[in-house]
């Protein structure tokens, strides 16, 4: 296949634009002290949380890093990946008692209009819970 | 008239490879809806009694990374592969370990990553050709002191 200078041209361009505004997130949770949980599953030798746990809502939240050619952007790896610190202390508080569990992750990486930029993103979904007292 | 049909086709297909790159990229949704060991992002685990424990109360036994990826086509609308439930995966872990539960999960992922970038690229331009998203899930492995 014969390529010519024009598509090869575009090519390293675009190859360019993707490589300068690359980006990327970690989702991490630094300062919480209670347990933000994958799954029901709270405690030690399998012990699930009662099933008349109220529930105390829920959380979500996001945590994105968007790099664009027109040189908007917003985020930075460091402090988007703490903030998702401040998506659950509202949830969990103080309290050595609450806890998140069932949390879920939904993950994308996007290419914008033209190819003039990229954007990392990680949303985060879960239940607010309290131990019962009658658990202890 | 003789040229109508093919310069509408044309416009078409010009426009619908111009206007859609801009929906591009690669998505996916990680679950852990089978797990028999406490798995959190952060230090904090509950012992059995439900007491919370920090870093002070159990050991680590070592950290762990793997890979996970979703490919689709057709900018996302059509899956190629199933959304990854992580569970399985780190039940093994934490059991070949010898541990008790997992502590400070992270997620990263990146546009990057792996050369994803370069896949997307020709996938957005060419919806027929799939597109992946990836991502890396790492830890530490926890044994609570006796």
């Amino acid at each position: 296949m014969k390529i010519n200078n024009l598509t090869l041209q575009i090519l390293l361009f675009t190859s360019f634009v993707f490589i300068l505004t690359s980006c990327s997130v970690t989702f991490k949770t630094a300062n919480i002290k209670q347990p933000l949980l994958l799954s029901s599953r709270v405690g030690m030798n399998g012990i699930e949380l009662p099933s008349d746990t109220k529930s105390k809502g829920e959380v979500s939240g996001e945590v994105v890093f968007e790099r664009t050619l027109r040189g908007s952007s917003y985020g930075s790896e460091i402090e988007q990946a703490t903030n998702a610190d401040v998506n659950f202390l509202p949830c969990v508080g103080t309290d050595a008692n609450r806890c998140v569990t069932n949390l879920y992750f939904r993950i994308a990486n996007y290419q914008y209009w033209m190819f003039s930029g990229n954007k990392s993103l990680i949303e985060f979904y879960g239940d607010c819970k309290t131990i019962p007292q009658s658990s202890k | 008239m003789k040229h109508t049909i093919p310069l509408f086709t044309a416009i078409i297909i010009f426009s619908f490879v111009i206007c859609f790159p801009g929906c591009s990229g690669a998505k996916m949704t990680m679950t852990a809806t089978k797990l028999d060991y406490p798995v959190s992002t952060t230090q904090g685990i509950y012992d059995p009694n439900y007491k919370l424990l920090s870093e002070e109360d159990y050991e680590s036994l070592g950290k762990f990374e793997f890979g996970i990826s979703k490919w689709s086509m057709f900018w996302t609308l059509i899956p190629l592969t199933k959304d990854p439930d992580v569970s399985d995966k780190l039940n093994s872990i934490i059991k070949e370990k010898g541990g008790d539960a997992v502590v400070n999960l992270q997620i990263y992922t990146g546009t990057m990553q792996n050369g994803a970038v370069f896949v997307n690229f020709f996938s957005s331009v060419v919806p027929l050709l799939p597109g992946v998203a990836f991502a890396t899930v790492s830890g530490d492995v926890v044994k609570v002191k006796k």
